[in-house]
C-alpha cells in the first residue's frame, strides 16, 4: 500500500494543495500569521499542533468558510480564491469540519444529498439505495430516515465522514473527525481513508490522538502560533522531533502516577443499576479513587456514567453518596450531593454559544461568588478573579474572560467546559472523555487536576474513548462488555492491551460477581 | 500563551457593522433628539417635554421590562397586554368597591398577587404541560380577556376610585410624575435582578442553551414560571398605572396598546450595546427611541401614520444588526 503511494507521489510532482504565507486576524488575535502547508495527491497528510495553533482556521480558509485577511492557496497549481464552501467543493475540496456540518433537523439521507448537485430531480428509490450504501461503506446500520439530531455523538460522526468520503474529492480534509468515535469505528475509518488514499485522493487529517496519527498518515505538518514549524516524511521515526515542535519551548508535565491502593472510605456506591443496556451493576468508588468505567461504546460504560451525572434516569437501582441516596434522574439533585460531571458533548451539553469565557465558567458554581444566600448577589470582582485564575491553570488561550467562548478552539472550549467545575470542591467527579479535542500538554495537565482532586479527598468516576489514557490516571479500572461488568484491573494491571482485551472478548462466561468489585 | 499572539494582531480596521450594531440604537436616539431640538426647539427641548416623554412611555417601559426578562429565557410573552387591561381594571374597580375592606393598598396587592398567580398558571402551562410560550400566553390571552370583559359587563369603573390609586397616575415628586418614579423602580430592581443575581445569570444560561443549564444544575421549570410572574406582576402594574392615568377602569383596550410596542422596545435592546441578548438597559433606550419618535414627530405635526412606518423601519434595521452580529459572535 504504501509503496502504491510514493509512486502517485512521484507522478504527481504538483501539490493537491499549496497554502502560502495565509494571514487571518480576528479581532484582537493573529490566527494565522503567515502559514505555509503541502498536500501531495494520494497522501495522508497530518496536521498538527496545540490548541488555538490555527489548524482549523488553516482548513475554514482552504473550506471557503473564512476568507483570509492575506495569502494565496493553489490547488493544483492553480491559485484560487474561495468565497464559499460551495467553491471548494466545486474544486474538489471536502471538509468535516470540527463542529459538525451536518443540518440536525434533516433526516440522514437528505443530509447526504446535502450540496450533491448532480441533480436536480431526486429519484427516491435511487437515492435511497444510494445513500445505504454510503452507509454500509462506514459500517452505519441506521434508517436513512432518521433525524441526525437523534443520533448519538459517534453516529453523527461517522454521518459525517460517509458524506466526506463520498464525494469524490481530490482532497478530503478531516478536523478532529475521531473525537467522538470508538475504537472500532476509528478503525473503520482509517481503513475507508487508506483504500481511497491508494486511489489517489489525498488527505488532510487532523487529530490531538498522536498515536492514531502516527498509525494513519505518510507525512505531518506542525503548526504553532499560526506558523508552520516544519513538515516530516516518515513520521513515525521522527516522533520525538514532532512532539517538540508541537510543545514548544513549554515544558510539558508528566503526569502523574496513581497513588496506589490508597484509599479511603466508599463515597459513591452504585447498587442493582439497570440502565440500558446493563441489567445489574454495582460498584463502589472511594476517597482519594479514580474509577475507570471502560468498555466499547454501547457497552454500558458511559451509560452508568451519565446516571451518576443526574442526565439519565436508570430502570431502577439506587446511587449512594457518602451512604445517603440520590434522586437520580436529576442532575441538580446529583450536583446538590456533591457529584460534578464534565459531559461528553460540549456543544450540547455544556457550553452557552455566544456567552464570554467568564459566563460559561461560573454557571455551575456561582455560590462562591454570592454575597449572601438569600438575595443570591453575586460579586463581579471575586467571580473574575477566581475565572481568571481557572482560565490560568487551564491554559486557556484567549484574549480574556470577556471573549466569546464560540470563537474559542475546539480544545479551548473543552478547557473551559473543564474549568466550570474546578471552581468549588466536589465530593466526586465524574469526567466523560475530558480530554477530547485537548493538545497534549493540556491532557497532562487535566490528568493532573483529576489525580489532584482524588488526592484532596474525592472519588472520581473516568471514562475515555482512548483505552491508554486508563491508566495514566485510574486506580482501578471496570471494564464492560455488553451491559456485564466483565474485569476489574488494579494497579499495574490497567494496561491499553489488557483493556481492550477484555471490552472486545471477555473471559469466558465470567461476570464480575459485585463482592469482587465492591471490595 | 495568548501575549505572543495578541502582539502579533495588528490594530483591526474600522469594524463598521460591528460598531453600528453596538452603537445605532444610541446613536439614533441621539441624532433623533438633535434633530427634533433643531427642528422644533421651543416645543420639543425643554425640560418640561422630556419628562412629558419619560411619563409618555412609563408604561411602555414596565410592560416592555417585565417582557425582557422572559425573552432572556426565551419565553414570549403575549399575554401581557391581556393582563395589564385586567389589572388595571380590577385595580380600580375594587378599589372603588373596597372589595376586602382592606383599603386601597390592600386592593393592590390582592391584585398583584393575582398577577402572580397568571403568571404562575402560564409557567406551569408552558413547563409542564410542555406547550411553547408564544402559544400558551396567546391562549391565556385571550381567556383573561374573556373575563375582564365578563366580569365588567362591558361597563368602565369611573367613580369611587380611591386617591391613593389614582395617585399612582397622578400624583407628582417635585417636577416628576408617579409613573416616572414607578418605571425606574421597576428597571432598577430589574437590571439588579438580571445583571447581578445567581437567578438572572441562570435565565440567560437557559436562553443560551437550556441542556447545559440543566446539566449544570439550573432548574428550567421553576424559572420558567418565576419570569412569567415576574412579567405579569409588570403588567398589572403598566395596566394600573395606565388606568389611574386616566382615572378610568376599562376593561378592554388599556394593554393591547402597548404588547407590540414592549416587543419592539426589547427587540431593539437586543440590538444595543450587547448584540444578540436582552436586556433592561437596552430595553430603556428602546423604549426611549420609541418615545421620541412619537412625541417628536407629533410636536412636527406630522401625521399618526408616520409614526408606525418609522417604527417599524427602525425596528427592522436593529433585528438584523443584532441578528447578523450575534451570529459573528457565535463564531458562524
Ligand atoms: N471567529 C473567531 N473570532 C475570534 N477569534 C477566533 C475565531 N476563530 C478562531 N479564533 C482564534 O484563532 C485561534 C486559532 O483557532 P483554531 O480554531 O484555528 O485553533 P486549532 O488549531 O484548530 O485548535 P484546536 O486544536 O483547539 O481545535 C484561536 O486562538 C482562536 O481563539
Ligand atoms: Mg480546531
Amino acid at each position: 500500500m504504501d509503496d502504491t503511494v510514493g509512486d502517485l507521489d512521484a507522478a504527481a510532482a504538483v501539490p493537491v494543495l499549496d497554502v502560502r504565507d495565509l494571514v487571518k486576524d480576528y479581532p484582537g488575535q493573529r490566527a494565522l500569521d503567515g502559514a505555509a502547508f503541502e498536500v501531495r495527491q494520494g497522501e495522508i497528510h497530518g496536521l498538527l499542533g496545540e490548541n488555538g495553533a490555527g489548524k482549523s482556521t488553516l482548513i475554514k480558509c482552504v473550506g471557503g468558510v473564512v476568507r483570509p485577511t492575506s495569502g494565496e492557496i493553489r490547488v493544483v497549481g492553480q491559485e484560487v480564491t474561495l468565497r464559499s464552501a460551495k467553491d471548494a467543493h466545486a474544486l474538489g475540496i471536502s471538509i468535516i469540519h470540527q463542529q459538525s456540518n451536518l443540518v440536525g433537523s434533516l433526516s440522514i439521507a437528505d443530509n447526504l444529498a446535502v450540496g450533491d448537485s448532480s441533480s436536480l430531480l431526486v429519484h427516491p428509490r435511487a437515492e435511497r439505495r444510494r445513500v445505504r450504501e454510503m452507509l454500509d461503506e462506514v459500517g452505519l446500520d441506521l434508517d436513512p430516515r432518521v433525524l441526525v439530531a437523534s443520533l448519538r455523538p459517534h453516529e453523527s460522526a461517522m454521518v459525517a465522514v460517509a458524506k466526506a468520503l463520498h464525494s469524490h474529492a481530490k482532497l478530503v480534509i478531516l478536523d478532529e473527525p475521531t473525537t467522538a468515535l470508538s475504537a472500532e469505528e476509528t478503525d473503520i475509518l482509517f481503513g475507508q481513508i487508506r483504500s481511497l488514499a491508494s486511489r489517489g485522493t489525498a488527505f488532510v487529517y487532523v487529530s490531538h490522538r498522536l498515536g492514531e496519527v502516527f498509525r494513519l498518515v505518510d507525512r505531518v505538518t506542525v503548526l504553532r502560533s499560526g506558523r508552520r514549524i516544519g513538515t516530516w516524511d516518515a513520521p513515525a521515526e521522527n516522533q520525538p522531533a514532532i512532539l517538540d515542535a508541537i510543545v514548544g519551548d513549554k515544558v510539558p508535565q508528566r503526569a502523574e502516577q496513581s497513588n496506589g491502593p490508597d484509599r479511603g472510605r466508599p463515597l459513591i456506591e452504585v447498587r442493582n443499576l439497570a440502565v440500558e443496556p446493563c441489567a445489574d451493576v454495582a460498584f463502589v468508588a472511594h476517597e482519594r479513587e479514580v474509577v475507570g468505567l471502560a468498555g466499547l461504546t454501547g457497552s454500558g460504560a458511559e451509560e452508568v456514567a451519565s446516571v451518576l451525572s443526574g442526565a439519565v434516569r436508570p430502570a431502577s437501582g439506587a446511587v449512594l453518596v457518602r451512604g445517603e441516596e440520590v434522586r437520580l434522574g436529576l442532575p441538580r439533585r446529583a450536583i446538590r450531593a456533591g457529584i460534578a460531571t464534565i459531559p461528553k458533548d460540549r456543544h450540547r451539553e455544556a457550553l452557552l454559544p455566544g456567552f464570554s469565557i467568564r459566563e460559561n465558567i461560573s454557571l455551575a458554581s456561582s455560590g462562591r461568588f454570592l454575597t449572601d444566600p438569600v438575595s443570591r448577589t453575586v460579586r463581579p470582582d471575586r467571580e473574575r478573579r477566581a475565572v481568571t485564575e481557572a482560565m490560568q491553570s487551564l491554559r486557556v488561550k484567549a484574549t480574556g474572560p470577556q471573549q466569546s467562548v464560540s470563537t474559542l478552539s475546539g480544545g479551548n472550549q473543552q478547557k473551559v467546559v473543564i474549568a466550570r467545575w474546578l471552581l468549588e470542591d466536589f465530593a466526586g467527579y465524574v469526567f466523560i472523555d475530558p480530554c477530547a479535542g485537548v493538545d497534549i500538554g493540556a491532557k497532562a495537565e487535566i490528568y493532573n487536576i483529576i489525580r489532584a482532586r482524588a488526592r484532596a479527598g474525592a472519588a472520581v468516576v473516568f471514562t475515555s474513548s482512548e483505552p491508554e489514557e486508563y491508566q495514566r490516571v485510574c486506580d482501578r479500572v471496570l471494564v464492560f462488555h455488553q451491559g456485564r461488568m466483565v474485569a476489574e484491573l488494579v494497579g499495574p494491571e490497567i494496561e491499553e492491551n489488557a483493556i481492550v482485551r477484555s471490552s472486545l472478548e471477555p473471559p469466558a462466561q465470567h461476570t464480575l460477581n459485585q463482592k469482587e468489585a465492591v471490595s | 500563551m495568548s501575549a505572543s499572539v495578541a502582539a502579533a494582531a495588528p490594530k483591526s480596521r474600522l469594524d463598521v457593522v460591528g460598531l453600528l450594531s453596538r452603537w445605532g440604537t444610541i446613536a439614533s436616539l441621539v441624532l433623533l433628539v438633535v434633530f427634533f431640538s433643531l427642528k422644533e426647539d421651543d416645543a420639543f427641548a425643554n425640560s418640561r417635554n422630556f419628562i412629558n416623554i419619560l411619563n409618555q412611555v412609563s408604561i411602555l417601559a414596565i410592560l416592555a421590562a417585565g417582557l425582557t426578562v422572559c425573552l432572556t429565557m426565551g419565553l414570549f410573552d403575549l399575554s401581557i397586554g391581556s393582563i395589564a387591561t385586567l389589572g388595571g381594571y380590577l385595580a380600580l374597580r375594587w378599589g372603588a368597591e373596597d372589595k376586602f375592606g382592606l383599603g386601597p393598598y390592600g386592593v393592590l396587592l390582592i391584585v398583584l398577587l393575582a398577577a402572580v398567580v397568571i403568571g404562575v398558571a402560564n409557567g406551569v402551562i408552558v413547563s409542564y404541560l410542555g406547550v411553547s410560550a408564544f402559544i400558551a400566553t396567546l391562549a391565556t390571552a385571550s381567556i383573561l380577556d374573556g373575563i375582564a370583559l365578563g366580569y365588567s359587563d362591558t361597563a368602565t369603573v369611573q367613580v369611587g376610585i380611591p386617591f391613593q390609586i389614582l395617585d399612582l397616575g397622578q400624583a407628582k415628586f417635585g417636577p416628576i410624575p408617579s409613573p416616572v418614579v414607578i418605571m425606574a423602580v421597576v428597571m432598577l430592581v430589574l437590571w439588579f435582578f438580571l445583571e447581578r443575581t445567581q437567578m438572572g445569570r441562570h435565565m440567560y444560561a437557559i436562553g443560551g442553551n437550556p441542556t447545559a443549564a440543566r446539566l449544570a444544575g439550573v432548574r428550567i421549570k421553576y424559572y420558567a414560571i418565576l419570569a412569567l410572574s415576574i412579567s405579569a406582576v409588570c403588567a398589572v402594574l403598566g395596566g394600573t398605572v395606565a388606568d389611574a392615568i386616566i382615572g378610568a377602569g376599562r376593561p378592554y383596550g388599556v394593554g393591547s396598546v402597548y404588547l407590540l410596542d414592549a416587543f419592539a422596545a426589547a427587540f431593539i435592546g437586543a440590538a444595543t450595546l450587547r448584540p444578540g441578548r436582552f436586556h433592561i438597559l437596552g430595553t430603556l433606550v428602546g423604549v426611549l427611541l420609541l418615545g421620541v419618535i412619537n412625541n417628536g414627530l407629533s410636536i412636527m405635526g406630522a401625521e399618526t401614520f408616520w409614526q408606525y412606518i418609522v417604527k417599524g423601519a427602525i425596528l427592522i434595521v436593529a433585528v438584523f444588526l443584532s441578528g447578523t452580529v450575534s451570529l459573528r459572535r457565535q463564531g458562524v
